[in-house]
């Protein structure tokens, strides 16, 4: 057993070392597809650098792009950590969006301060509601939800874009009418993006990593995603945990939605979402399905962005850049058998 | 290489050849990270001669046969016909040198016909497209040849088991295998059907085939071979030809000394009835069988056992009584309360405790801790938990206990599952449901892949139970432990359970398998 | 359009030939992707890969001026795609959604990253020359299918003789037999002597090959141009079909069709004004997936060792690894 142990130790440092070399090499690979087209990719990437730290703006929007990314991937880990895929967080975010919006022109004769708080329950009961329906579909009929709540992902984006367009257009922006400002999210620093719904995303990772390791529904939901029969032979409600389990991880991203629209925009414009689904699902997949690692990924993801940003206005060099190094990156570490599911 | 050629020539010709070959495997070695599979292992097997691979589970009798059919590797040694080296590195390579191997879990396709899966992979039938008419006779012929019958169009996975092991041989044949080599073949057979299985390679044989078979069942392996070896702890002990070495010689040097005298079962009188099915009934799906009309009762202090070979409906009971399986017509009773599609946990609370049969799939969650698996099943009660949130203490105390109890040999209580042996994994569970003081405990294939010494200490826990008036129902394949721990022995067969005569014989169980002996159990 | 054009055959006869023409690279991605299923490799990435050969094939057709090298280019390099992904799940024990998802993200982002650079700066959207309809003779003139199946671009031709081959290849051929094996029981296959892991990497290479023509179909012979986000689910709606079809061809080729035809006929009722809002419409394709999906994934069994990797032999013994 001694050689167990000396392998272990050494083990734990492989990892590490392996990871800041993968990273290198994903933005060596990534910076390759620059080159046909004349563009340095050390330039690039200073830009890069520049547009996510180079200011104390650039900082907050870090943050600020982090907040829906930490829900969506937190959406993912939970479904994900008892064995169902969620795909469709984007949806869910667009729900949680349009039931922001809804709640937040109509308001219903809410009291004021009421309202934000409504808004928030709202939002993630769309979500929620969204995900139950692949949930449902995969649970009583095995339908595959991998499928389902992709397509979920591009009836909610119809339904937005014509709420948008129809019934609750402006008139003058690509966007809905505007919540009344007593459903503003209250800014964190004054003179930026930043909200409160980042404090929210902060607290639902630490909540999720109580109730992932000290409670009786996390153990339950850790053992389902392990081993079912397991989870089965223990006489364990298999099929209501996992439910419960993915109508929350709706309601998570369905917060995302919320945070975007009383946070940031106040109404709800056509492409609210650039892709904090999938940014979602490299976070989790990164994190190895760890709740406190999905935040440190995805602020790291989020800078990446936000300086792509920079560098798309400097250099004109398109930000789905970004996708291609994060895609590559965990590409690489598939190929050297990094990744596995834990506990 | 020559030599490959000389079989395949030798498997080639129609009529059954004078010349006679030697096949072994020279000194070879295999280890799996620190854990030594063989250790300069060398056997050997001549024309027409059938030769039995003796060990107890983890002996390293499948590690040889796997390095000879070239699924694995060896890290030193060799394999020679007639003294010439051989070079196996792949099925592929066994398969063109007339080496055939036919799988414990057999490696037939269920959805393909019997035909099909024949053809699966043979160059023999060449050319892009599939002939299957023109195959179909060359193969009939081969059978009726062998004597071997079976329906070529039907779906594998509509045969019976005995019949899906004739398909497995000739499998082998029509590749043109002159070495076989069976991997715990009489695993899933019925005495009966085991008489068949020697008749079919006496007849191989005497066409000069050779024939391996790896078991740990030593009266199969002295009851159909000519030589017998075997082997301990990765090492090869000994060769000796089958009528000159005795059972419990052999028994000597499988495990190193005589085996410890049988558990005793103290005489006792049942005590009032814990379990009771009444004329229940459990539906069959997907290809399992359908049982109708069970009746069963169990007593405290009893130990009831059921025999049959696998697939006969006892894993479905068990899940049935466990509440892990729909009851649609009868009753289940504890005690006396009804508990018939009870939801399980309630059943575990109210006393009843479940070894399942697979041990990693069903009993323990692999890449947990040892106190994560050791609340698998009461992580719910007081003791544990507080208002939804788990108490860690008490847990870690929990699982330190059964560790000293059950003397689980592991590193500490936060050791992988996975990293314990197979012995001290069941050690964990049985501990574990023991803890919960149950009335009902029921252990399916509780022995299965363990050491003899762990086979020992689980008989010996069984007993202890009963003693403290544990009703135990027993089910289990391996004849030997049914008849040595139960007061009642019942066979199920077909989804029925047939009583039998007091302290049968393994004869009269045998036949009761077979459905020539033993009444169906009627309502009481 | 009233109600009572519905039972006009004026109706049905061009909306059938729509519903062909629009089916046309969903059957060739399902067909792949069917043959790629039945030897156990679930392929999610089939979105991207189509995506990829969107571009590669308009890319290329525009530059030689020719759509069949257009065409060619985007099979190889749905092939490469697949051939990474194959990697990666058979030689790398990768979980085979994990890998299709990545895979997605990463050829959507080439794609798209790749149309923006090489036209940023261009003034007009880049557009191919439309492909010539070809009447086969006779046959366009039979009533009723006339029209639909034999008036069609000569791509739709070579669907008519890939259903067949694919049939006899699966059913009726040795390594069709060997896939049909390799994705119910792998062991068999292995120890049969067959080299399970190429054969699968060839089925998916097929698979990867064929959703890359299915998207360069898309590109340069239906719509003349690349867009961002045209593949618009395509992908995943193939994955259905491959379900709905029961993994045969002929069935798969016929969900297909009915794909088609739906999606044309919501393509016709938002021309016609017809007052249903717009996300029934645009969403009716992927509602009639979540439906077929639902009711289908009961009764139909994906091949039993689908995302299940088959141990490599001979490999580094990793202790940790749990040989199963």
């Amino acid at each position: 057993m001694n050689a167990n142990v000396d392998a272990a130790v050494t083990d734990r440092r492989r990892p590490i070392v392996l990871g800041v070399g993968l990273v290198l090499a994903s933005m060596a690979l990534t910076g390759l597809v620059l080159l046909p087209i004349g563009i340095n990719p050390i330039g690039a990437y200073a830009q890069i650098l520049k547009g996510a730290f180079g200011s104390i703006n650039a900082l907050t929007e870090d943050l600020v792009y982090a907040t829906p990314i930490i829900l969506t991937s937190l959406s993912v880990i939970l479904a994900f950590r008892c064995g169902l895929w969620n795909l469709g967080s984007d949806g869910q975010l667009y729900l949680g969006a349009i039931a922001t919006v809804g709640l937040g022109f109509n308001r219903f004769g809410l009291p004021g301060p009421a309202l934000l708080p409504a808004m928030a329950v709202a939002a993630f009961a769309a979500g929620a509601v969204w995900a139950a329906l692949p949930a449902v579909l995969r649970l009583r009929f095995g339908a595959s939800e991998v499928i389902v709540t992709i397509m979920m992902n591009f009836l909610a984006v119809t339904i937005a874009t014509y709420l948008v367009g129809g019934p609750w257009a402006s008139g003058i922006t690509p966007a809905t009418a505007p919540i009344v400002p007593d459903g503003f999210l209250p800014v964190l620093m004054p003179g930026t993006r930043l909200n409160a719904n980042f404090l929210v995303a902060i607290a639902a990772a630490a909540i999720l990593s109580f109730v992932l390791r000290r409670t009786v529904f996390g153990y339950r939901l850790r053992t389902i995603g392990q081993n079912i029969d397991a989870a089965r032979y223990a006489g364990m409600p298999v099929n209501r945990i996992r439910f419960l389990s993915f109508a929350c991880a709706g309601g998570l991203a369905g917060l995302a939605g919320f945070g975007e629209v009383a946070g940031i925009y106040h109404n709800l414009p056509n492409g609210l979402s650039p892709g904090f689904g999938y940014t979602g699902i490299v976070v989790a997949l990164l994190a190895r399905l760890n709740p406190i690692w999905a935040v440190i990924v995805a602020l790291a993801l989020a800078a990446l962005n936000v300086g792509s940003g920079g560098m798309q206005r400097a250099m004109g060099i398109p930000v789905s850049l970004v996708s291609i190094m994060e895609a590559v990156l965990i590409l690489l570490v598939l190929s050297t058998r990094l990744l596995e599911r834990r506990a | 290489m020559n030599s490959r050629s000389t079989l395949r020539h030798i498997a080639r010709a129609k009529k059954a050849p004078a010349a006679t070959w030697r096949f072994e495997a020279v000194k070879v070695s295999k280890s799996y990270g620190a854990v030594v599979a063989n250790d300069g292992v060398s056997v050997d097997l001549n024309a027409g001669e059938i030769h039995a691979l003796l060990g107890e589970n983890g002996a390293g009798k499948s590690t040889i046969m796997k390095i000879l059919y070239g699924m694995e590797l060896p890290d030193a040694g060799h394999i020679a016909i007639d003294g010439q080296a051989l070079k196996i590195d792949s099925p592929a390579d066994a398969i063109a040198a007339g080496i055939a191997m036919v799988h414990q879990h057999f490696m037939l396709v269920p959805s393909l016909t019997v035909l099909e899966n024949l053809i699966l992979g043979n160059r023999r039938f060449g050319g892009v497209m599939t002939d299957k008419r023109a195959v179909q006779a060359e193969i009939a012929a081969l059978a009726q040849r062998y004597r071997i019958e079976v329906d070529l169009q039907r779906p594998v996975g509509k045969l019976s088991v005995g019949e899906q092991q004739r398909v497995e041989i000739l499998k082998a044949l029509v590749r043109g295998a002159r070495i076989l080599i069976l991997d715990e073949p009489t695993a899933v057979l019925t005495p009966q059907e085991v008489k068949a299985l020697g008749l079919t390679l006496r007849e191989l044989a005497q066409e000069q085939h050779g024939i391996f078979i790896v078991t740990h069942k030593l009266p199969e392996a002295l009851g159909l071979s000519d030589r017998v070896s075997v082997m301990r702890r990765g090492s090869l002990i000994g060769t000796w030809p089958t009528d000159q070495i005795t059972s419990a010689e052999l028994v000597m040097h499988m495990v190193g000394h005589s085996l410890p005298a049988s558990v005793s079962r103290p005489e006792l009188s049942p005590g009032s009835t814990v379990l009771e099915l009444k004329s229940t009934c459990i539906p069959g799906h997907a290809g399992r069988p359908e049982l109708r009309d069970i009746n069963l009762q169990i007593a405290a202090g009893e130990i009831v056992g059921i025999a049959g070979v696998e697939g006969n409906g006892q894993q479905e009971l068990a899940e049935a009584i466990a509440g892990l399986r729909h009851v649609s017509a009868g009753e289940v009773l504890l005690c006396g309360d009804v508990i018939t599609n009870a939801p399980a946990a309630g059943i575990f609370a109210a006393g009843v405790a479940h070894v399942p049969e697979d041990r990693h799939r069903d009993g323990v969650v692999l890449d947990f801790s040892l106190t994560d698996n050791a609340i698998l099943v009461d992580h719910e009660i007081p003791a544990f938990q507080k208002r939804g949130i788990i108490d860690r203490g008490a847990v870690v105390r929990f699982t330190d206990r059964l560790i000293d109890d059950y003397q689980i040999k592991c590193s500490g209580h936060d050791a992988a599952m996975r990293s314990l042996s197979g012995g001290n994994q069941q050690k964990l569970v049985l501990g574990r449901e023991l803890a919960r003081r149950p009335k009902l405990l029921i252990a399916v294939q509780p022995t299965r892949g363990l050491d003899v010494g762990a086979i020992d200490y689980v008989h010996r826990q069984l007993i202890e139970q009963r003693s403290t008036g544990v009703a135990i129902l027993l089910i289990s394949t391996e004849l030997e432990e049914v008849i040595a721990l139960s007061d009642r022995i019942v066979v199920m067969r077909e989804g029925r359970v047939m009583a039998l005569p007091d302290k049968p014989s393994i004869e009269t169980i045998g036949a009761a398998m077979l459905g020539s002996v033993g009444t169906v159990m009627g309502a009481a | 359009m009233t109600l009572s054009s519905l039972i006009e055959l004026s109706f049905w006869i061009p909306l059938l030939a729509a519903g062909v023409r629009v089916a046309t690279p969903l059957v060739f991605a399902s067909l792949g992707e069917a043959v790629s299923e039945r030897a156990g490799i679930l392929n999610v990435g089939i979105e991207g890969m189509m995506a990829l050969g969107a571009i590669v094939g308009f890319l290329v057709a525009y530059w030689s001026g020719h759509s069949w090298v257009g065409l060619l280019a985007a099979a190889m390099a749905g092939l490469v795609a697949s051939l990474i992904f194959g990697f990666l799940t058979i030689f790398r024990g990768a979980d085979q959604i994990v890998t299709g998802i990545v895979m997605n993200i990463l050829l959507l982002g080439l794609a798209s990253f790749a149309y923006a650079s090489i036209f940023s700066s261009a003034h007009v959207v880049a557009q191919l020359t439309a492909i010539p309809v070809f009447r086969v003779p006779w046959l366009s003139d039979l009533p009723i299918i006339g029209r639909p199946f034999f008036a069609q671009s000569p791509i739709v031709y070579a669907v008519y003789l890939l259903i067949p081959v694919f049939w006899l290849l699966l059913e009726h051929s040795h390594w069709g037999l060997s896939v049909r094996a390799a994705g119910e029981n792998p062991e068999a296959v292995d120890s049969a002597g067959i080299n399970i892991w190429y054969l699968r990497l060839q089925a998916v290479s097929i698979g990867g090959a064929m959703a890359g023509l299915a998207g360069a179909i898309l590109a340069v012979v239906q719509i003349g141009a690349y867009v961002d986000g045209m593949i618009a689910g395509r992908g995943f709606i193939a994955l259905a079909i491959v379900v709905f079809g029961g993994w045969r061809p002929w069935r798969v080729a016929a969900a297909a069709l009915l794909f088609g035809v739906v999606d044309a006929f919501q393509l016709r009722l938002q021309v016609s004004g017809v007052p249903i809002p717009s996300p029934f419409l645009i969403g009716m394709p992927y509602i009639l997936t979540i439906v077929v999906v639902a009711f289908v994934a009961g009764r139909a069994g994906y091949p039993a060792a689908i995302n299940k990797p088959y141990p490599l032999r001979h490999f580094a013994q990793d202790p940790k690894v749990d040989t199963g």
